[in-house]
């Protein structure tokens, strides 16, 4: 059993880094509009909240299993608070788990109904560096991660999360210039 | 005369519909309404009391509603469950079938940058000849022999080579050598080190010639972690330690 916790921490792990990509993907095509017509809005944005969500639970999952594969020899501090002492590539994973949770968090409806949307906006921007602390973590701590499957699908994650990455971008500064204009 | 297929080459598709009659019933129109309401839509008649029938009120379901998306969430739920079972039983017979081929050149043929070249069942004669350090495969703890007296009350290290304890992580056994000269760590050897896998020996040859270079500068066995060789970085330091408090402890150190 010892060692399908290994198998497990690692299969979370990677889950947890393909869904929090996808949650960002899906909130930058909800926010730049470009939800074409075959889908509703509510759809789009439903299926975001769905996958950030997934992501935290999956990630939760990660750090549970890994705490609980003694090998691996991880205390419950370690998973809590970034140190020095286990090293960083495990202290980018916990920073970034902290940094889901806070963007995730005040997207519960009812603490969401009482922040000021640009504090909301502003804090839900942080889901951009939480994805590259997770890649970060991934490729410094990741036990697959100078395997040629694991290079390819991460070449091909980072490929596919550029096109919405480059909509949101180019939707905003074209609202800007309308603004000005 | 005959329909056209196409609905766009119908003649009448741009003849106006037929008014609609815009006199309602006579029971529905409200008696304070003005005659002059034309095709306007009218409010509904209020309630009154008496003769108005009462409006129907059509029930509100009370089950949950069907959220959007829901299909959607239900597959990625399944998926991403799925993806990390099946994710687990890849890596699984991954090491089962690693460690049914595993190379045996890769024993005795990798050692790179690591100074691992001590056998353990071989007496080591240290530069200065003064220990001689053997390694039981049988047994798990280091054994000292030292061929000179140590120095008493210098407050030095006697000349010669430790044996470290052996550190097992989930990976393999690390075992060090501590060599001292002159009264100071000169040389640190590694005797095994995880090897089972070619990822283990990349990382390994990588990291232990960083962590021999720490260890001789700081004379110490609390050497830098290195980052991606955590198991490597933990069981080099308990042996390492291990050879330098029997060192300490051979050359009459507390």
């Amino acid at each position: 059993m010892s060692s399908w916790w290994w198998y497990l921490t690692r299969s979370t792990g990677i889950v947890a880094a393909v869904l929090s990509v996808a949650a960002l993907m899906w909130g930058f095509y909800f926010s730049s509009r470009n939800m074409g017509q075959r889908l509703k809005a509510n759809w789009w944005l439903a299926l975001h909240n769905w996958l950030g969500g997934s992501a935290l639970a999956f990630t939760a999952v990660h750090m549970l299993v890994s705490f609980l594969d003694t090998e691996v020899g991880l205390r419950f501090v370690d998973l809590l608070w970034p140190n020095g002492e286990v090293g960083w590539e495990i202290g980018w994973g916990v920073i970034a788990f902290w940094l889901f949770c806070i963007v995730v968090l005040p997207s519960v409806a009812r603490i969401r109904r009482r922040l000021p949307r640009s504090v909301w906006h502003a804090v839900h921007l942080l889901a951009i560096p939480a994805v590259v602390l997770t890649a970060v973590h991934s490729l410094q701590a990741g036990y697959d991660a100078d395997t040629r499957v694991f290079t390819r699908i991460f070449a091909l994650i980072v490929g596919i999360g550029m096109y919405p990455l480059s909509v949101r971008v180019l939707s905003v500064l074209h609202a800007r210039r309308t603004a000005s204009a | 005369m005959s329909r056209p297929i196409d609905p766009l080459l119908d003649p009448r598709r741009n003849e106006r519909p037929a008014a609609r009659p815009t006199v309602r019933p006579a029971a529905a129109r409200p008696s304070a309404a003005p005659a002059s309401g034309g095709n306007r839509p009218l409010p509904p008649p209020l309630p009154s009391s008496g003769t108005a029938p009462a409006p129907r009120v059509t029930p509100r379901p009370t089950g949950k509603r069907k959220g959007p998306a829901r299909g959607s969430k239900v597959a990625s739920l399944v998926v991403s469950i799925s993806s990390t079972l099946g994710l687990a039983a890849l890596f699984s017979h991954q090491d089962t079938t690693s460690a049914a081929s595993a190379d045996p050149l890769l024993d005795n043929g990798v050692t790179g940058a690591i100074d691992a070249t001590a056998p353990p069942t071989t007496p080591v004669t240290t530069p200065g000849g003064a220990t001689v350090v053997t390694l039981d495969p049988a047994s798990t703890s280091p054994s000292v022999v030292a061929t000179t007296a140590p120095p008493a009350s210098t407050g030095a290290i006697a000349d010669g080579s430790y044996l470290g304890a052996p550190s097992t992580n989930r990976w393999g056994t690390v075992q060090v050598q501590a060599v001292y000269a002159g009264g100071s760590l000169v040389d640190v050897q590694i005797l095994s080190y995880p090897d089972g896998d070619r990822k283990s020996v990349a990382i390994n040859q990588r990291s232990l010639p960083s962590m021999i270079d720490d260890a001789i500068s700081i004379q110490a066995a609390d050497v830098a972690h290195i980052s991606g060789a955590t198991y490597t970085w933990r069981s080099y330091k308990v042996s390492l330690q291990s050879a330098i408090d029997s060192a300490r402890a051979s050359s009459g150190l507390s």
